[in-house]
């Protein structure tokens, strides 16, 4: 109890304003950040390490930060540096780190969570060029314009990639009714 | 707008106010009812890609840059001792000289400032983890655990100040301990031994890794420590 109250007062009397700021980022972006490196990366401690670099880097850079507005394309930039220099790192043998058990189906019906557990493998199916933009819109909220600016395309690509993503998983999904059907 | 232009458009964001979108959806309703199926499935979407996060993860970030600032705070008042006082001023000249990168028993203290922030770990996380996963994150530092005679039941990767670790707890026979798994090239003084009023450790150069072992102040660490380096190894990095 000491102890924390002492890491509390310790914590409080040296806040700057860069810590408060620093603070309203983790606050306001991480569990984004770190569902959005789940499914760049498919594993959950390669996504948690993911979002502590980007964090990292983020408090050692947030000086360059100037527009508030930006501060979630900026921090999904930097995770997207992170994951790159993951692969150029080389120290894990990535093939094989088999994917996570996904959860957080628990509300839904049994019958539900079948579905939705194959609409998750379904989404790792897809190549990252069509998932990435999609997890972008989807979960994250972002329109069009910035996901461009995040992934460093124009418009017009953006828009075809969220159009194959959502056409390829349709296709994916008929394909596994039809299977679905003719074993039932 | 042709079909195949409304389709691109549509799949591009099907929630979007797009009024020459919404004109075609309104005349022809079996564009509206494809509107209505790929909006089910962006909500669908939405439902899966909201996985958990970890309950400490926001805590753990947090951790992180309060350290990172006080240590930024206590570097510059150094500065400023060493500017008031020559005295000062020498000693600190003789430290910077002999610990250039660091101050103290740094690698101790952050050991057990990440202990105290992982106190609720050590009762919360009471599952014994596969030693397959465990595995996977020890792979990132050449290392190995073949087999423990007891449990890991907490396997995470935290950073001492940007030199990332591998992060465990282990119950076994012999008492609980925590265990920090770091890089030979982590720059960082070895602490040797190390202690405060509830928790003891000590700090253990292996060949291709430092390991930094921390326990409760009543448990003995010796056989802890041998239980460690017997049952963890690590590849040795080739000089190139």
């Amino acid at each position: 109890m000491v102890i924390t109250l002492g890491a509390l007062f310790l914590g409080m009397s040296l806040m700057s304003s860069k810590d408060l700021r620093y603070q309203a980022l983790v606050n306001a972006f991480y569990a984004d950040l770190y569902r959005y490196a789940y499914w760049l990366c498919q594993h959950k401690a390669i996504a948690d390490d993911l979002v502590q670099e980007t964090f990292l880097r983020a408090w050692k850079h947030l000086d360059s930060l100037l527009d508030v507005a930006a501060a979630k394309g900026w921090l999904i930039t930097i995770l997207r540096r992170e994951n790159a220099r993951r692969f150029e790192r080389k120290q894990f043998d990535y093939q094989d780190i088999e994917q996570d058990e996904l959860q957080d189906l628990s509300s839904a019906s049994p019958e539900q969570q079948v579905e939705l557990s194959q609409l998750q493998r379904l989404i790792l199916q897809l190549d990252m060029e069509y998932r990435e933009p999609l997890v972008l819109q989807v979960l994250l909220g972002m329109t069009g314009e910035e996901i461009a600016s995040c992934l460093a395309l124009n418009l017009n690509t953006v828009n075809t990639r969220l159009y194959r993503a959502r056409h390829q998983l349709r296709e994916l999904i008929k394909t596994k009714d039809l299977e679905g059907h003719q074993h039932g | 707008m042709d079909e195949l232009e409304f389709r691109r458009r549509l799949f591009s964001d099907p929630s979007a106010g797009d009024t020459t979108l919404q004109q075609h959806i309104k005349q022809d309703s079996a564009k509206a009812e494809l509107q209505q199926e790929l909006l089910q499935l962006d909500a669908a979407l939405h439902r899966v890609m909201y996985i958990e996060v970890p309950d400490d993860l926001q805590a753990r970030l947090l951790l992180q840059q309060q350290v990172s600032s006080y240590r930024q705070q206590r570097r510059r008042k150094q500065w400023l001792y060493g500017i008031a006082a020559s005295v000062a001023l020498t000693l600190g000249l003789v430290q910077l000289r002999f610990e250039p990168l660091h101050f103290g028993q740094d690698l101790g203290s952050y050991a057990l400032a990440h202990v105290y922030h992982e106190a609720s770990a050590l009762l919360e996380h009471n599952q014994q983890l596969p030693l397959a996963e465990v595995n996977q994150l020890m792979a990132s530092f050449a290392g190995k655990l073949e087999q423990f005679d007891g449990k890991v039941r907490y396997a995470r990767f935290c950073h001492f100040r940007g030199v990332r670790s591998l992060h465990l707890i282990l119950d076994s026979k012999e008492g609980t301990v925590t265990v920090f798994v770091l890089p030979k090239d982590h720059g960082w003084q070895n602490a040797g031994s190390f202690a405060d009023d509830n928790f003891h450790g000590q700090s253990l150069a292996l060949a291709g890794a430092d390991l930094v072992l921390v326990a409760a102040r009543q448990q003995l660490l010796a056989p802890l420590v041998d239980k460690v380096q017997q049952q963890f190894s690590f590849a040795v990095k080739q000089q190139s």
